[in-house]
Formats: structure tokens, sequence, C-alpha cells
């Protein structure tokens, strides 16, 4: 692998595969836990909210 | 160039020491002092030209091959670029400015975002 | 006679703030911006690679200048960790635990000056870096040695009566693993910063408050030198702390059983 000019005589990728898979697992579960706390009743419709305004629509909606 | 042999997980050192500050530091770290039984490696190799040093002995061509090497201090490269320049400047005379210079940037940066955010509120009321 | 003294709130230096956001319905809901997190995060890495640019730029042999020297000792030093704390076999996982420590001293460096902003203090951050490292080693672990890795939470020449409990609290502090590496690092970082921003505001106000407390101005200020300094070396100590579990866990990963 080269980079930056330099070369890098060293695997990375394989050695730190479980690392990102692990990562992405995070990424996702925080993902999703975030997502669903937006949504909850006492405070979907607070301002501090960023998907305040979303909730509001769909409520609308339906 | 790292001077770790990184597969080895050996730490070769390849040249002399120069500051003294080195001293101080390698004595926490285990940077081993190029042993004397290696000193086989401070000797050039062996110039072996073909003829010139042979039996023939004729001292005319050696002189030849040595009066075309180049002789006196190398020249002095002017550096490329920005961080050539900064490099011939601070980090190769080990000067200590580059810390101030990167405190500075980020006191900067930093207080231009700290500005933007709460600074100028605070100049209107007393919490923001 | 009671004097009221105004100060700003010490932790509002601990505020997120968005630089760029990009939000809108897209995939159920996207959220993508730059918040001041991410732009620090951004800018040690960039100085970790400005570093290793500038460092050696000559191509000359041995140890010519202090940066060279810095940056050897710091080599040195994570490459001796990782010899002592996983050995042999520890050796390709060697380049990311160096980057990690590197980002982490940076990043809790980069806190330290003053108007900046500490990304370490922020358990959202750290937390998400320990989580992932535990459950990556778990991963690590159970590719390794498959179904005989959670033999890891039975300790040796234990009696069978005992074994439902030992397990049961093994597996409790292995989890634990992953809230403690991050919460250890960050309260470090955020009590220090607190405290620093404390004793700065009201040194601030003894010094303009009054007359002797503009004769008495050295003392509190070297104070605050002294604590600076601390907090230097606490920056340095809690990435090596860091690095250091970090080794440990990979090692209990990759050899079970080492004692």
């Amino acid at each position: 692998m080269s980079l930056f000019g330099r070369k890098f005589p060293t695997p990375i990728v394989r050695p730190l595969a479980p690392f990102i898979a692990a990562a992405s697992i995070v990424w996702l579960t925080v993902n999703k836990i975030e997502n669903s706390a937006q949504s909850l009743p006492p405070y979907d419709s607070d301002p501090r909210n960023p998907k305040a305004l979303l909730n509001k629509q769909l409520k609308e909606h339906h | 160039m790292l001077l770790y042999d990184f597969y080895n997980f050996n730490l070769v050192q390849r040249s002399t020491i120069k500051s003294n500050i080195t001293l101080f530091f390698s004595l926490s770290f285990h940077i081993s002092f190029r042993k004397m039984s290696s000193i086989k490696s401070l000797l050039p190799p062996k110039i072996s030209v073909s003829g010139v040093t042979g039996a023939s002995g004729s001292t005319a061509a050696l002189s030849d091959l040595y009066s075309k090497l180049p002789k006196g201090p190398a020249p002095k490269v002017q550096p490329q670029g920005f961080l050539g320049r900064y490099y011939a400047r601070y980090i190769a005379t080990s000067s200590p400015a580059p810390i101030l210079h990167v405190s500075l940037a980020i006191g900067l940066i930093g207080y231009t975002v700290n500005y933007h955010f709460h600074l100028k509120y605070h100049k209107k009321r007393e919490h923001h | 006679m009671t004097k009221i003294i105004h100060i700003y709130n010490p932790l509002e230096q601990f505020e997120i703030v968005k630089f760029i956001a990009l939000e809108g319905p897209l995939f159920g809901y996207i959220q993508i911006g730059l918040t001041n997190i991410g732009f620090y995060l951004l800018l040690a890495s960039l100085f970790i690679i400005l570093l290793h640019l500038l460092y050696n730029k000559e191509g000359v042999l041995g140890l010519s200048n202090t940066l060279m020297l810095c940056m050897e000792s710091l080599f040195g030093f994570v490459l001796q960790l990782v010899k002592n704390q996983v050995g042999p076999s520890g050796q390709p996982y060697f380049p990311a635990i160096y980057s990690l420590f590197l980002f982490i001293l940076l990043l809790n460096l980069v806190g330290l000056i003053p108007y900046s902003f500490c990304a370490t203090a922020h358990f959202a951050f750290t937390l998400g870096l320990s989580s992932t490292i535990v459950l990556g080693v778990t991963i690590l672990g159970l590719k390794l040695h498959g179904f005989h890795f959670f033999s890891l939470f039975v300790p040796a020449g234990t009696p069978l009566a005992l074994v439902p409990l030992l397990t049961l609290i093994e597996a409790v502090s292995y989890v634990a693993r992953s809230v403690s590496l991050g919460i250890r690092l960050a309260a470090n970082m955020l009590a220090g910063h607190i405290l620093l921003h404390l004793f700065s505001t009201f040194s601030w106000k003894f010094i303009t408050g009054s007359f002797l407390g503009l004769l008495l101005a050295p003392l509190p200020l070297l104070f605050i030198t002294l604590l600076y300094g601390l907090e230097i070396g606490v920056a340095f100590i809690q990435a090596f702390v860091f690095v250091l579990l970090t080794c440990s866990y990979i090692q209990d990963a990759i050899k079970l059983h080492s004692d």
C-alpha cells in the first residue's frame, strides 16, 4: 500500500477486519437507538429535537 | 524512515547520535547504541574496479577515478515548497517554535469557532 | 456585604455545535453533519499526517533533530508496549495501536490549548471508541477460537458448583470493559478541563477584583501553571492507559488463558 509517497509494507485491512465490522455494528446500533429515541412521545415535539418537524408532519399525515 | 526493524521486533540504530538530548531519551527506551563488535559495518566496502587495483598496479587509472569524484562540501539544496522550507527553517534546526505555531494556529481556529457560537452572545448578556 | 460574581458556565466549553448540517427525510431520516467533535477529529488526523510528513523530510539516517527524536521515542515506546503486552502474535495490530495512541494523545493535547475543544472529554466519542474496540476484540476471539472463546468466562480450576455464578460475573465484567475503558478517558479529561476553567475564571476575578489581588497575582498564576503541567501529564497517561488496556484485551482474545 502506498500513501503520501511512502510505502507501508504491512497488512492493514485483514488484521483490522474484526474492528471494522465492530465499528459498523456500533454505528448501526447507535443510529437505530437515536432514530427511535427521537420519536418517543414526550420529546418528539420538543423544539430542541432535530426531528421535531418531521414527527409533526408524520402525525398530521396519519 | 523509521529505524526499527519492524518484522523482527528489534531496535536497530544505524548512525551516530548527534545531540545530548538523545542520551536523556534513550535511557528510558531501549534504543541500544551500536555495539563495538559491529565496527565492521563502519568500514567502507572493498572497492574493486577490475584492472584498476589489480595486479597491473597502474596508479594512473586509480587517480583518474578519484579525480572525477566531487570535491569540497556537498552543494546545499534549496528547500522546495512550504513543507520543505518549514522543515529547513524550524524542524532541522530543532527549534521549539513549531509548538508555539501549532498552539497559536489551533487557538485562533478555536477562538473563531468560540466567537461565532458563544462569545458574541456573552457581550450582549451575562449568560447564554 | 455580599458581592455577586458572575462567571460563565464551565461546561459551556463542551457544548457540541453543528458547523455543517445535512438533514432530511431521506432513507428514513438522515442527519449528516460536521460537529465540532468531527472537526477536531479531522484536525488531529491532519496534524498526525503533517507530523509524519515533516518527520525526516531530508531522508537522513539517525536522530538528527528533536522532532525525529520525539517520533522515534513514541514509536519505540508503543512498540515495547505491544511487544510486552501482546507478544509476537500481536505484531499485525501494531500499526493500529500506534495510530490509536497518537490520535488520543493529540486529541488530549489539542484540547488543552486555550479556546480549543477537547473531543476526548465527550462520552459519546470515547464510549463509541471503546465499545468498538471491545466488540472488535470479541469478534476477533470468536474468529480465532470459535465456541472455545467462551472458556474465557470460566477461570481455570473452578469447582463445578461455582461455574454458573462465575460465568455470570465474568461475563458482566467482560461487558463492563467497554464502558469502563471509555469512561476512564472521558472522565479524566472532563474533570481536568472543568478544574482548569474554574480556577482560571476565579483567578481572573481575584486579580481584577482588588489591588491586593493584583499584588498577589503570581500565586494563582503559578498554581494554574502547575495544574496545566499536571493536565499535560494526564493527557499522556490516559492515552497510555487506553492503549495498554486495548493491548491486554487483544492479548486476551488471541491467547485465551495466558496466565
